[in-house]
């Protein structure tokens, strides 16, 4: 069953999360529709804790969650918005021993792709990110930035109308890195793309809006230049910098 | 198409695939030990089958199984399975069946190669599948059990200790007479199997092997179902766990009520359900002779190492040929089968080496006593090259230690063997054709030899 992507893939009204007593994320309100959204915001932010509540992997605790115009509550529709959802976790877990095509399909089939078009799905992911030569490699022989690459292939192998990248530039190299953005672009024009990162030239060369987090509240939500706008005062050495930490410091205030 | 190529990927990489070269050495280890070697009867084979490989095997998988239930979390990878729409449960099945599938190859390698083997020598009998199906669903359901607990209990613990929990349950179920019925499906054997001419059983494994078969099935369901509950709890999974418990539990109430006990003072086997239970006539063997100047007659099961018997024979025979009174057939049970690995089978023509020595009326309960026959027939056999234990070298190694035993060599028997030996061939000749009569009928004593 395909669904259509709802004019918000991501609706979030007052999520709340919390292990134990420490509450990670506290009265988040977000919508997101199609493009490249940025999630900014220090260590310990809730930012990582969003994206798995997103990706289904843990409830919210309070608050309501709609993804793809579907409810993850519901285990059917769960199971649908997983079909159409892309994942890259912050720490990348794989089988050493499978190779980066048995990686990628492996996931293709787990997403219960049709079986016709799985194969021709795997070659074009590895080939977007950049490793068709080593599609025969196993997993154990690549280098850090080379797995960061798998995982984003496997995250998009499924062209997914809701993709969430936790940290994904991390590792890559410069080269790499501006490949990335322009596939992030890319993907961005047909799906919702949701990206945690710590570096502002990745923000202000693909977001096209950003929420800034901070002690579990988004203390800003707006486009790029809005968040360049606030940054006189501030500290950094670029505008998208300045204007970082120049709401941080108000919202600490 | 999907689960199928899952089962590829998870198949050729899984770690079961260190697992087929072991169980192959254990399985060589085991059948070198054993001690003997009865490749030429397809009961004994069926039964090497379902028994040996099993004791091994199944812990193994059992710790190799818990071990890859925990891969996900040690790979860090459960994450990132958790946002895929594949069910869990349908995943776990995907990664317990390849990895169960390594040990089946083993096993299925292991039993192609009895089967072929024996399937070249055997004379007598016939192959059973359930055997090998037994074992199969063995395998599976200690996989799923071993699955299950490394899915239940996650620590870099569960692996070995799922290993050493399966032992212990296996070799219980060896050891165990209540349940070593289940695996020898209570069979009683009230009489020999493998001894020469003597009848044997058409099959001594189980006579219900479908409950032994239905038990694995309904350990590895019960297995299953608690898995598929671990994941998500409805009433369906909830019942068919109950299915699955109501079919193991099932399974146990009829072996146990088949298990059979034999009374040895009425002569009549009972199973647990009171029921007098008719055991199928043993077959009655009809002998197979060859050899000339000696016949050597034994059961057609043993036909692969008749004609070596008979050269033997022959061999033993050769210095008393053309004498008066020689026996020239080797029957009745003169002619025993012991052997060690593979092509070290071999007819045992000790006691045609007493026939030739001694007559009905000399020999004592079947057994030769009188010292001259046996320093004479210790040279025979020594001659023949055939070793007869206990040897003379261990009577004179540990004198002490030989009990007196009606047909074992005395050190007097045998120091009068080794002069006797010591003679040239037509002296030893010269001697037998005058003595030869009056040895036989245990006239003579060992200072009558030269």
């Amino acid at each position: 069953m395909v669904v259509a992507i709802a004019q918000k893939n991501v609706r979030v009204e007052g999520l709340v999360q919390s292990f134990g007593r420490q509450t990670v994320l506290d009265g988040i309100d977000l919508e997101i529709g199609r493009g490249v959204f940025g999630l900014l915001g220090p260590n310990g932010a809730g930012k990582t804790t969003l994206l798995r509540t997103l990706a289904t992997i843990v409830g919210p605790k309070r608050g309501t969650v709609r993804l793809l115009g579907l409810n993850p509550a519901q285990a059917g529709e769960r199971r649908e918005i997983r079909r159409q959802l892309g994942y890259l976790p912050q720490q990348l877990g794989y089988y050493p021993n499978f190779t980066v095509f048995e990686f990628v399909e492996y996931f293709a089939l787990l997403k219960e792709m049709p079986a016709a078009d799985v194969r021709p799905a795997v070659v074009r992911a590895i080939e977007r990110v950049g490793l068709a030569d080593r599609a025969r490699s196993k997993l154990k022989t690549l280098s850090g930035g080379m797995l960061r690459r798998v995982g984003i292939a496997q995250a998009i192998v499924n062209d997914p109308a809701l993709l969430l990248l936790d940290e994904p530039t991390a590792g890559l190299d410069p080269e790499q890195r501006v490949n990335f953005r322009a596939l992030l672009r890319e993907i961005g024009e047909r799906s919702s793309v949701i990206v945690s990162t710590h570096l502002i030239e990745d923000v202000a060369a693909a977001c096209s809006e950003i929420a800034l987090l901070d002690a579990g509240r988004v203390v800003f939500n707006g486009t790029p230049d809005e968040l360049t706008l606030l940054g006189e005062g501030g500290a950094g050495d670029s505008p998208l910098e300045r204007g970082y930490t120049r709401v941080l410091a108000g919202a600490r205030a | 198409m999907t689960a199928s190529r899952l089962l590829w990927i998870e198949f050729r990489r899984n770690a079961g695939i260190w697992f087929v070269l072991p169980i192959l050495a254990v399985a060589w280890y085991l059948l070198d030990s054993t001690w003997v070697w009865t490749p030429f009867l397809w009961s004994d084979t069926n039964e090497l089958l379902q028994k040996s490989l099993i004791l091994f095997a199944g812990p193994a998988l059992a710790g190799l199984a818990a071990w890859m239930a925990g891969r996900d979390r040690h790979r860090g990878v459960d994450d990132l399975l958790q946002t895929t729409p594949l069910p869990e449960t349908r995943r776990c099945v995907v990664l317990l069946s390849a990895t169960a599938l390594w040990a089946i190859l083993a096993y299925v390698i292991f039993a192609a190669y009895m089967l072929g083997r024996t399937a070249r020598l055997a004379t007598w009998g016939r192959p059973s599948l359930w055997p090998i199906l037994i074992v199969l669903a063995a395998l599976v359901a200690y996989g799923a059990w071993g699955f299950l607990a490394g899915s239940l209990f996650r620590s870099r613990f569960t692996a070995p200790l799922a290993a050493i929990v399966a032992f212990g349950v296996e070799a219980g179920f060896e050891n165990s007479s209540s349940v070593t019925s289940f695996n020898s499906g209570g069979s009683v054997q009230t009489v020999q199997t493998s001894n020469w001419l003597n009848a044997l059983t058409p099959d001594s494994l189980s006579p219900f092997p479908h409950w032994q078969f239905l038990l694995y099935v309904g350990l590895t369901a019960t297995a299953l179902a608690a898995l598929a509950l671990i994941y998500r709890r409805d009433v369906w999974r909830i019942g068919a766990l109950l299915l699955a418990i109501g079919l193991t539990a099932g399974s146990v109430v009829m072996l146990w009520g088949n298990s059979r006990h034999y009374n040895p003072a009425t002569n009549v086997v009972t199973n647990n359900f009171g029921q007098v239970i008719h055991v199928s006539a043993p077959v009655q063997p009809e002998p197979v002779c060859a050899g000339t100047p000696v016949t050597v007659c034994t059961n057609p099961a043993w036909k692969p190492v008749l004609a070596k018997a008979v050269t033997q024979a022959n061999e033993l025979v050769q210095p008393l040929l053309g004498l008066r009174g020689v026996p020239l057939r080797a029957e009745r049970d003169d002619v025993g089968f012991s052997g060690g690995r593979n092509s070290g089978a071999y007819l045992n023509l000790s006691r045609y080496a007493d026939q030739l020595v001694a007559d009905d009326a000399s020999m004592s309960k079947g057994y030769v006593h009188n010292e001259a026959q046996l320093a004479v027939r210790r040279w025979l056999l020594d001659r023949a090259g055939i070793t007869a234990r206990p040897s003379c070298a261990d009577v004179a190694a540990n004198p002490g230690d030989i009990p007196d035993i009606p047909g074992w060599p005395t050190a007097a028997s045998c120091a009068a063997s080794d002069r006797f030996a010591q003679l040239s061939p037509e002296m030893q000749h010269d001697w037998l054709a005058a003595h030869y009569a009056d040895l036989r009928a245990g006239k003579l004593t060992l200072a009558d030899l030269p």
